[in-house]
């Protein structure tokens, strides 16, 4: 063969491979940008609230604080109080969850010792003093002007949660996020206005309900102490209650008699006294109804629920939302561990003119972009099957669901985040401020606001 | 600036022996913000920070598994001391030379027996490892035939 058609040959093959791979890329073509998503879609500026579950709980928390002036109603499922791990990962694995003592059990260390890592507050006094702490610091950021005014707080509408069996974020940390919002040197906001929910038999997950649940294996079946959790690589962390919570109605006694029976069963108490607390807590079987109906009240809420195809839920760029504020939106979306494609879910009613409420539903670790991909499984497992679409529909209510995902960064090259979780300790991750309207996913969150909200500044994005 | 310019070709030094441990952040920003002509920076970047973390994760893989192999194989050794300790103490009280030479076949099989059930299991855990460092591998394809566009600011595909 000569050398010219060995080069001729080359060339062939080169050409063919590069078309090849052309080919393939114009087949992932990246999501459209979300304000292409969103044409037509008005939203209420006064209706905007969040929530998000263990990693995403901590963000709606911390989001809520740096925005609360447009920010009015949120859902904490399984965090903490603002400013937990006072910028050290140490703390954030030690005093606001037990992800040390949980990796030392698992290794088979002395359980003695690995006790002593859990320095979670553990009881009423630890608490407070952790939500004082807490507090102090939005204190000193509304002082430094890099959040909303805490004013902003009263007024709005929170829902707690905190499981049973809920072995990773210890009762006493979202104790403390309770003192935060309802002591009154602090956030003060109106007792009737928190819901907290420290009963539910659940582990750490997203509880649900059967109500157009996915066939197969998606969502787990809220498997209670002694039964062993599913394993890690299977485990969505979005379980279906339904089941646990009605078994616990019958043994507590919670199901009552409806009022012609209860004039002839006269004397009896329903819900037994000092079950009261448990019967109610019973209730939010449908954690993300429970949340809606509590952000937003039972009357905004009275459309119920329709079914929703999984397909509904759109993905948008998220690198276009960072080309709004940063001249290198490829790379500061890599330094802000977000995933390139987030997801939104429409009513098809908010696409008339209306105008709608929007929610910031925010997942936790393991759940979000390309971390989500369980074996099997058909990923963005959070946004399709943890039940908001269901009542968004019926309700005229937006739902976003802004993505992070794992990053393998080193020390010396942040962000190092190999559980995909939303940043509540900075270091090694998004840096200082990143629990201010500067940090870094608290910016990429607010532009999306922004740009739902027809692209005006309506929450800052400060330049950095 | 020779500060700048010295840190950037060490940078560029690390890239091309693919040391993820040597890229700051302040110095990939610094790059991606460069003007070239025909390049997209901002995407070159972000696409080799993406590879080198990806290799870095296909290598931690990769050494859990080893490390779940080395375990197995201490775990084996263990095993095959304490069962040899049991047969010769069961072998002495054993009368006839032929009732010896049975007892040993009747060892061996199950030695062998055991020996292949434990390599299924290793095969699994290697299958496994490398399953997990080619995940990590795997899960970049998508994204940098995503990128190939980007990277030389083609025109996006007609429809798209």
């Amino acid at each position: 063969m000569s050398r010219h058609m060995m080069n001729n040959h080359w060339a062939r093959s080169l050409t063919i491979a590069a078309a090849g791979a052309l080919a393939v890329a114009q087949g992932v073509a990246a999501a459209p940008a979300l304000e292409d998503v969103i044409t037509g879609v008005q939203i209420d500026p006064a209706q905007i609230s969040v929530s998000g579950i263990s990693s995403g709980g901590f963000m709606a928390h911390q989001f809520h604080v740096a925005h609360s002036e447009r920010i009015m109603g949120v859902g904490v499922v399984a965090g903490g109080p603002y400013y937990c791990s006072a910028g050290s990962i140490l703390d954030a694995v030690t005093k606001c969850s037990q992800f040390v003592m949980l990796e030392c059990r698992q290794l088979g260390l002395d359980a003695k010792w690995c006790s002593r890592t859990d320095l979670a507050p553990k009881n009423d006094r630890d608490a407070r003093r952790v939500a004082q702490a807490s507090f102090a610091e939005a204190k000193r950021q509304e002082a430094a002007g890099t959040i909303s005014r805490l004013a902003g707080l009263k007024g709005d509408k929170v829902y707690l949660i905190s499981a049973e069996y809920d072995a990773i974020v210890p009762h006493g940390v979202m104790d403390a996020v309770f003192h935060f919002y309802a002591d009154a040197d602090k956030a003060g906001v109106e007792a009737g206005n928190i819901a907290y929910n420290r009963t539910f038999p659940a582990r750490h997950t997203m509880v649900r309900d059967a109500f157009n649940k996915p066939a197969a294996d998606v969502v787990g079946n809220c498997a209670l102490p002694p039964a062993p959790p599913p394993p890690t690589d299977r485990n969505a962390f979005i379980d279906d209650c339904e089941p646990v919570a009605k078994q616990r109605q019958g043994r507590d006694r919670c199901v009552c008699p409806s009022a012609p029976a209860v004039a002839a069963n006269a004397g009896a108490v329903c819900p037994p006294a000092g079950k009261e607390a448990v019967c109610r807590d019973l209730q939010d079987v449908d954690l993300a109804g429970a949340m809606l109906r509590r952000i937003y009240g039972e009357q905004a809420l009275k459309g119920g629920r329709v079914a929703v195809a999984e397909g509904e839920v759109k993905a948008f760029d998220q690198r276009s939302v960072f080309k709004k504020f940063s001249d290198i939106p490829y790379n500061d979306l890599q330094n802000a561990s977000m995933a390139r494609e987030g997801y939104i879910f429409i009513p098809a009613s908010c696409r008339d003119g209306r105008k709608c409420r929007l929610h910031v539903a925010f997942h936790g670790c393991l759940q979000g972009g390309m971390t989500d991909h369980r074996s099997g499984q058909s990923g963005n497992l959070f946004a399709k099957f943890a039940g908001y679409n269901e009542w968004a529909q019926a309700n005229d209510i937006v739902v976003v669901y802004p993505q992070v995902q794992v990053r393998n960064g080193t020390l010396q090259s942040p962000p190092v985040n190999p559980q995909g979780c939303w940043d509540w300790w900075g270091q090694y991750y998004t840096h200082a401020g990143y629990h201010t309207q500067g940090g870094q996913q608290i910016r990429a969150v607010a532009q999306m606001i922004n740009t739902l909200a027809g692209g005006q500044e309506l929450l800052p994005v400060p330049a950095r | 600036m020779t500060d700048l310019s010295k840190q950037m070709a060490d940078w560029l030094r690390a890239l091309s022996s693919l040391d993820a441990s040597k890229g700051s952040e302040q110095l990939l920003n610094a790059l991606a913000r460069l003007e070239v002509p025909g390049l997209n920076m901002d995407a070159l970047v972000a696409s080799q920070r993406d590879n080198l973390e990806a290799i870095n994760a296909a290598n931690r893989a990769a050494m859990d598994g080893v490390k779940a192999v080395g375990e197995w194989q201490l775990k084996i050794l263990q095993e095959t001391v304490q069962g040899m300790m049991t047969a010769v103490g069961g072998l002495s009280g054993v009368g006839s030379p032929q009732q010896l030479v049975a007892a040993e076949t009747e060892l061996a099989k199950k030695a062998f027996e055991t020996a292949v059930s434990r390599m299924r299991e290793l095969a699994e855990i290697v299958a496994r490892a490398n399953q997990q460092a080619a995940d990590a591998i795997v899960k970049r394809v998508p994204a940098s035939l995503d990128e190939i566009r980007d990277v030389l600011k083609l025109p996006p595909p007609p429809g798209a």
